[in-house]
């Protein structure tokens, strides 16, 4: 050991005795011996993130409280770098409470990818087409041939028709009919309704094929070639492409036209917009639309370390209903070919291979026994029961619902626990067969080819779709679904200006996200906020100029109906942004602003409220990053007056390592971003919880810093980051 | 293993050995009111009437076509002289089938045949939802589904040649072509509970082995899971599937196909018959493929399509026999129906289904070649809406919405009128 190192632990020990025996004389009787609290004196344990010099500062000036120099400077000092180790720290704390990775259950969105997974790796997976919108092909028609004369066939972004503005060569108009089809990629996991407006006939299929179900929506049937609105509902998976068409025809009737609308979760109706169309085949996705109860979010991330009654009975019920739609189809799924002498073989087999890919491993033989065997044995001439039986008994067993049993015969980790680790990191769902292959010959042994199997899972479609909902969860905007305001101070800001804003914001993230240099720092930087038409009309001059701290979806969310609120701008950035730690509030203080005098600005009535000592532990932190946003109204707008009065956003805001900057605006607020170390390691966390659903201090007390120095040198690329975490996440 | 088979035997598993014994509870719950039932058979494109119209006026059964009823000839109505005379849009094969049920005319749409101008759905609902919505109002003659709709060999297209019964103005009901998805639909949460119930000793013993691999701290999430499938064993021991009528047990391997029809028949009438028989339903439309229907008969050595042979003149010999085979074999489905109801004893009233129900059989042309609308081939079993058992020859053309009124009126539903007011004049029917 070298002897400046042996120095400081020598120095450090004689503070810590000092501080130990000043703490024990000055402090003890109110927080406790180890910081834990004393009923009816301070109750609160001990803890937080403030710097030995800040402590230290605050004890001088404050502590004890009813002998404030009792203890002042070295002795503040000592008694700060005391407690700091002994347990103020979260390094202390980690030490004194050991975290260790729990096991957990699937959480509602694991569960229902992994079903859907399971089932579309018996069938196949879409190959989109660069071009985006669906093809559409036109015919004449004849008698009651709906399909006599094709007259074209071309990409279209959406579907609608009217005859009045389309000129289509050689359509007859008193007879013929179009054909819309392709892929329709849900945004996100919810109910998406659809309709259809024609005076004529049409048929919706949604993730069903023409030939085999009836259509969603069947208004084929004309009524007097009035104007009708036809509609229905789907639940979809985020992600989860699935086909799409739409048959309409036209005849004998003056008026022709069509339109197919929808309205997506968080979203308004309107035509499918183009991107979310592909020509591309899809097949059908194993949907289960059994809702689950919400999963436990109590540390700020959705993880399944609780079960419930309600959950088992969600996981029975989604289980009989992914049972059935399997039978539906089993024969197709098993591959078994008409008059089929080995059609119970191929059926044992397909249950086979299904629970291997649901427990991600190859079954033991008294699995075999337990999930198949038992099965065909007890139903020798009907193998679609014994799969039924044999399917449920998979779906609802531990080995599927806890990802972490699986685990080899001697209830060690292995290359199978690898995959099935890496599969819900990257993908919230189950290896794929390559994942299972590799795993099988080990070939994770070797660098490259770990590599090359992340490459691949980073560029699948799961892997986007569990990106796009980490941006919602870092900034805590996912429970904030609704957003609306005044109409009579802000008219134009209606539910689709809120529906294009969440596109914008997802968007934006996205597409720094996985741009080639993936750096975070242009979440702060970027300026290139895409918008919509009416958007652009909403913001004519947009001052987007510090990435998502101005983005206007931020900005409205946290902001009050009619006013903005400088608080939950300061409070939500500030935590989640910034890292910056911030106790619950000493006594709840509800803003009303009927309580201040009408001419006060919003910074001076927040001023106010918040003066107290007490108060401004923590608001010293957030008012100034809430008065620099200031120049953005409730919807996110710029503005340079509040009423009359010129907005003021210059403040000092205190750094984590106490020093004391100014900070003007939102630009100071990414320079914050873009260099604390706090914020750095707030991003990294919020990843790592949303990838592995785990704690980093979990992966080792060290994880934490040696994560913040890679991604420090790998110039904060958010993507060789995911690679890490997921890395990670294959340890024990 | 005895817990077990008790266990197992609550679920109504083994409830086969005794159907008699576990109706009579529902015997006590409801003895004085008298059970009514309707199921209304359709097929398609016409009948051959010098092959239908009974011979002797004393025997209903007395024609080739209906000479396999005969074991039921004391309990069948025969009706002749009745005709849709429905006006306005559509082809009479369009309005023969969508106007059959609700006696009021087409919205004019864009479905349009070979002849007549386009039409769309039905404008008003059709008798059996009439008397279904009627039954379901009244907590005593409530049932779980109220009606049902049973095809066979129906294509999955939706036109006005494809729907009889309407829920309302443009708002045809689809019949449930596929006798396991009827199956499902009859018997599936029952059958799911039988399935999980099945799947739970294995569950609880995975999970016991899976606490000894983890950790003491997370051991006590996967005891708090073993807990809940207990609770889930104790729920379904207590939820009683018990039937009067255990479910029949279908033949998993028929495909939908044209050629299986005889067997699809068969599986959708024996569903039919044990709904009926549970009470889950009283009200049921028994519809065979539809109005142009094209089914080829291969069974009965009949290689051309159904429509296409009705279309031939009468001259046509070979034709006009198969068409006499055809409908035979429609009248052989009757019977059929008409034996499993009489072979099964009602629980509720004693005696057996057929003496509480009304069957009515009928078409949607008189005849296949003259698109006649007229003499609509009508027959009528068991209960016949309360009608004389005879062969009834009006002596005028009478419309068929008071056919239709007569059917509610056996239900003690009193409806003036029905479908179109015009054709509903003179109210349910009488015979002189």
């Amino acid at each position: 050991m070298p002897w400046v190192l042996l120095f400081l632990i020598a120095i450090s020990s004689v503070w810590a005795r000092d501080g130990a025996m000043i703490y024990a004389e000055h402090c003890a009787s109110c927080h406790g011996d180890q910081g834990e609290g004393v009923a009816g004196e301070y109750e609160e344990t001990l803890t937080g993130k403030k710097s030995l010099k800040a402590l230290a500062k605050y004890i001088h000036k404050t502590m004890p409280e009813d002998n404030e120099d009792a203890v002042v400077d070295e002795d503040s000092l000592a008694v700060a770098k005391y407690i700091q180790e002994a347990f103020y720290s979260p390094e202390a704390q980690a030490r004194l409470n050991p975290i260790r990775k729990s096991l957990l259950r699937r959480t509602q969105h694991q569960h229902r990818h992994a079903l859907a997974d399971l089932v579309a790796d018996f069938r196949w997976r879409p190959f989109f087409k660069k071009e985006s919108g669906l093809t559409t092909r036109y015919f004449n028609k004849e008698k009651m041939n709906n399909r006599k004369q094709e007259l074209l066939v071309r990409t279209e972004p959406t579907i609608s028709f009217d005859l009045t503005t389309e000129d289509i060569k050689d359509l007859t108009p008193e007879g013929f009919s179009i054909f819309w089809q392709g892929s329709l990629i849900p945004p996100e996991t919810g109910i998406y309704h659809f309709r259809v407006r024609t005076p004529n006939g049409a048929r919706l299929w949604i993730n069903a094929l023409e030939n085999k179900s009836l259509p969603l929506i069947d208004a084929w049937v004309s009524s007097a070639n009035q104007m009708r609105e036809s509609s229905a509902q789907i639940f979809l998976l985020g992600g989860h492409a699935v086909p799409i068409r739409l048959d309409y025809i036209s005849f004998k009737e003056k008026k022709s036209s069509i339109v197919l609308e929808w309205k997506p979760p968080h979203g308004t109706w309107e035509k499918i917009p183009q991107r979310q169309l592909n020509p591309a085949h899809s097949p059908q996705v194993a949907i289960v639309s059994t809702p689950f109860p919400p999963d436990d979010a109590s540390l700020g991330y959705e993880r399944g370390a609780t079960i419930s009654k309600a959950w088992k009975e969600s996981v029975t019920q989604a289980a009989l209903e992914l049972t059935d739609q399997i039978l539906g189809d089993l024969l197709q799924l098993a591959e078994v070919k008409k008059n089929d002498a080995d059609a119970a073989k191929k059926i044992e087999a397909f249950c086979t291979t299904f629970a291997e890919r649901a427990f991600g491993r190859p079954l033991s033989e008294k699995q075999r026994q337990t999930y198949i065997k038992e099965h065909f044995l007890t139903h020798p001439k009907r193998p679609e029961k014994a799969a039924k039986t044999s399917l449920l008994l998979t779906l609802t067993s531990p080995y599927f619902l806890y990802p972490e049993l699986n685990r080899n015969a001697e209830g060690q980790a292995d290359a199978y626990t690898y995959i099935s680790r890496l599969a819900l990191t990257l993908w919230d769902s189950l290896p794929d067969p390559q994942l299972i292959d590799a795993a099988k010959h080990d070939y994770f042994k070797h660098e490259e080819n770990f590599q090359s199997h992340l490459d691949r899972m980073l560029k699948d479609p799961r892997a986007k779709h569990k990106m796009k909902r980490f941006f919602f969860h870092w900034l805590h905007l996912a429970e904030k679904s609704e957003l609306n305001k005044d109409s009579k101070i802000f008219p134009d800001f209606n539910e689709q200006i809120v529906a294009d804003l969440r596109a914008s914001f997802s968007d934006f993230c996205e597409s720094i996200l996985w741009s080639e240099p993936s750096d975070y720092r242009q979440l702060f930087l970027s300026q290139n906020v895409p918008l919509s038409p009416r958007l652009k009309k909403f913001y004519p001059k947009p001052q987007f100029s510090a990435g998502l701290f101005t983005h206007p979806y931020v900005l409205s969310t946290f902001s009050y109906h009619r006013q903005t609120s400088p608080i939950h701008r300061g409070v939500y950035l500030s935590r989640n942004v910034l890292g910056r730690f911030l106790k619950p509030p000493p006594e709840a203080i509800a803003f009303k602003d009927s309580d201040f005098h009408p001419h006060l600005t919003m910074r001076e009535k927040v001023t106010e409220l918040t003066k107290a000592t007490s108060c401004m532990t923590c608001h010293s932190i957030i008012n100034p990053i809430g008065f620099g946003l200031e120049n953005y109204d409730a919807v996110g707008r710029f503005r340079t007056h509040e009423g009359k009065k010129p907005i003021n956003t210059v403040s000092q805001y205190p750094t984590p390592t106490d020093e004391i900057v100014e900070i003007k605006g939102p630009k100071d607020l990414a320079h914050q971003a873009l260099y604390s170390p706090e914020a750095h390691q707030a991003f990294i966390k919020h990843l790592f919880h949303h990838l592995a659903q785990q704690p980093v201090n979990a992966y080792g007390s060290n994880k934490m810093r040696q994560l913040h120095e890679q991604f420090k040198s790998k110039q904060f690329h958010i993507q060789k980051l995911m690679r890490e975490i997921a890395r990670t996440s294959l340890q024990n | 293993m005895n817990a077990r088979r008790q266990f197992l035997k609550k679920l109504g598993i083994s409830t086969a050995a005794l159907p008699f014994l576990n109706g009579l509870p529902s015997f006590a719950a409801e003895p004085e009111q008298q059970k009514q039932r309707l199921i209304i058979m359709f097929s398609p494109n016409g009948t051959v009437p010098d092959r239908f119209w009974p011979t002797d006026p004393t025997d209903p059964s007395s024609s080739p076509i209906l000479a396999p009823l005969a074991p039921f000839r004391d309990q069948m109505t025969v009706i002749k002289g009745i005709s849709n005379q429905v006006g306005g849009d559509g082809d009479r094969h369009m309005r023969g089938m969508s106007c059959l049920l609700t006696g009021s005319r087409l919205h004019p749409g864009n479905i349009q045949g070979g002849s007549d101008t386009p039409a769309g759905w039905a404008s008003s609902l059709s008798i059996d939802q009439e008397i279904k919505n009627f039954l379901q109002k009244n907590p005593t003659t409530r049932t779980r589904f109220g009606s049902l709709e049973i095809g066979v060999a129906v294509p999955d297209r939706a036109d006005p040649w494809t729907r009889m019964s309407y829920a309302g103005s443009n708002q045809p009901l689809a019949p449930l072509h596929d006798p396991y998805q009827m199956f499902k639909k009859l018997y599936g949460q029952a059958k799911n509970r039988e399935a999980l119930a099945s799947v739970l000793d294995p569950l609880r013993s995975d999970l016991k082995k899976a606490a000894q691999l983890v950790a003491t701290e997370d051991r006590q999430l996967l005891e708090q899971h073993l807990d809940l499938v207990r609770d889930l064993e104790q729920e379904i021991s207590l939820t009683s599937d018990e039937l009067s009528h255990p479910e029949p047990e279908l033949d998993p391997h028929i495909e939908l196909i044209n050629d299986n029809t005889p067997q699809l028949a068969r599986m959708q009438m024996d569903l039919l018959v044990n709904a009926l028989a549970n009470d889950m339903t009283r009200v049921s439309t028994l519809q065979f493929m539809r109005s142009v229907g094209q089914a080829r008969m291969r069974w009965l050595g009949i290689d051309q399509g159904h429509h296409h042979i009705s279309h031939q003149p009468d001259k046509d010999q070979d034709a006009q026999q198969q068409l006499e085979k055809i409908n035979i074999w429609f009248a052989k489905q009757l019977t059929y129906l008409a034996k499993r109801l009489q072979d099964t004893p009602d629980p509720a009233i004693g005696g057996n289904l057929l003496q509480n129900t009304t069957i009515v059989w009928l078409n949607e042309l008189g005849k296949g070649n003259s698109h006649t609308l007229d003499d609509l081939p009508i027959v009528l079993l068991g209960s016949r809406a309360n009608l004389p058992a005879s062969y009834h020859v009006l002596k005028q053309k009478t419309s068929h919405n008071r056919l239709l009124i007569s059917l509610a009126h056996s239900f003690g539903h009193h409806l003036s009128h029905f479908g179109e007011k015009q054709l509903s004049q003179g109210g349910p029917l009488t015979f002189a």
